[in-house]
């Protein structure tokens, strides 16, 4: 079974998704492919549950998918909304603010 | 090894509430995931057994998929949300479309309705006939 990192995974997934899509449009093998590629690796989705996490995004107005005929096969692309992008810009703006704090930390153990 | 059952995992969703929607198009989309995987493990040399293996591994157990479908509140449908708002509206959208049922079964099955259209026509237009010889081999004879 491909290895994940639970504890510190909270949003995470969501958030390269929404990043990923926000570049351009993408199906779910792509995106995977795209999240192990971008992450050298570092983070391992359990694909399957990718597309929970998709069609939970898409309910939520945040993605918008389509159908398209690739290569005599449909595929299911989906690409970011209007609400998605401001979704991102939040997202985005707290994991930095985190980043920003853990890097503080973990640089003046002293003061953590 | 056997290839995972989608089928069966459609079926476990929509037990589990998922619209249905929603889970043939995840059901769909796994599937495909998974012929990609196999797909991709197949071109890197691995063997037919081999490729069945390293996909199911990487896509992860449909246990796990269908838990974290079930964990998310919004693909839920709402009959299950609503079960008390679904057992008053269903029935009354059912009795306010029954009229139109049989307009919409003609137009889902309209080779069928013109086959059989036709097919009555003809058996009339036969019993017709003969009739009519009937009558006229009376009359005559």
């Amino acid at each position: 079974m491909a290895q994940t990192n639970p504890p510190f995974m909270t949003g995470i997934p969501e958030l390269l998704l929404l990043k990923l899509l926000a570049q351009r449009e993408m199906y779910g093998y792509e995106l995977v492919k795209a999240v192990r590629l971008t992450t050298g690796e570092a983070i391992s989705l359990g694909e399957g549950v990718i597309y929970p996490a998709l069609h939970s995004l898409e309910r939520q107005a945040a993605l918008k998918a389509r159908r398209k005929l690739v290569d005599g096969r449909t595929r299911v692309y989906y690409s970011l909304t209007a609400k998605g992008q401001r979704r991102l810009d939040r997202l985005q703006g707290e994991w930095q603010r985190i980043q920003t704090g853990v890097a503080a930390a973990l640089g003046n153990p002293g003061r953590a | 090894m056997p290839d995972p059952d989608f089928v069966s995992l459609e079926q476990r969703l929509l037990r589990q509430g998922i619209s249905l929607s929603c889970a043939h198009r995840l059901a769909l989309e796994l599937s495909d995931h998974y012929d990609d995987l196999r797909g991709d493990a197949l071109k890197s040399g691995a063997t037919l057994e081999g490729s069945s293996f390293s996909a199911q591994e990487r896509l992860g157990a449909l246990d796990d998929i269908a838990a974290a479908a079930a964990a998310r509140p919004e693909l839920i449908s709402w009959v299950y949300r609503y079960p008390q708002l679904a057992r008053v509206a269903l029935p009354l959208a059912f009795v306010a479309l029954l009229p139109a049922a049989p307009v919409f079964a003609g137009i889902a099955h309209a080779p069928s309705v013109l086959r059989w259209t036709c097919c009555m026509m003809l058996s009339a237009t036969l019993t017709a006939v003969l009739f009519l010889c009937m009558q006229l081999s009376i009359a005559l004879g």
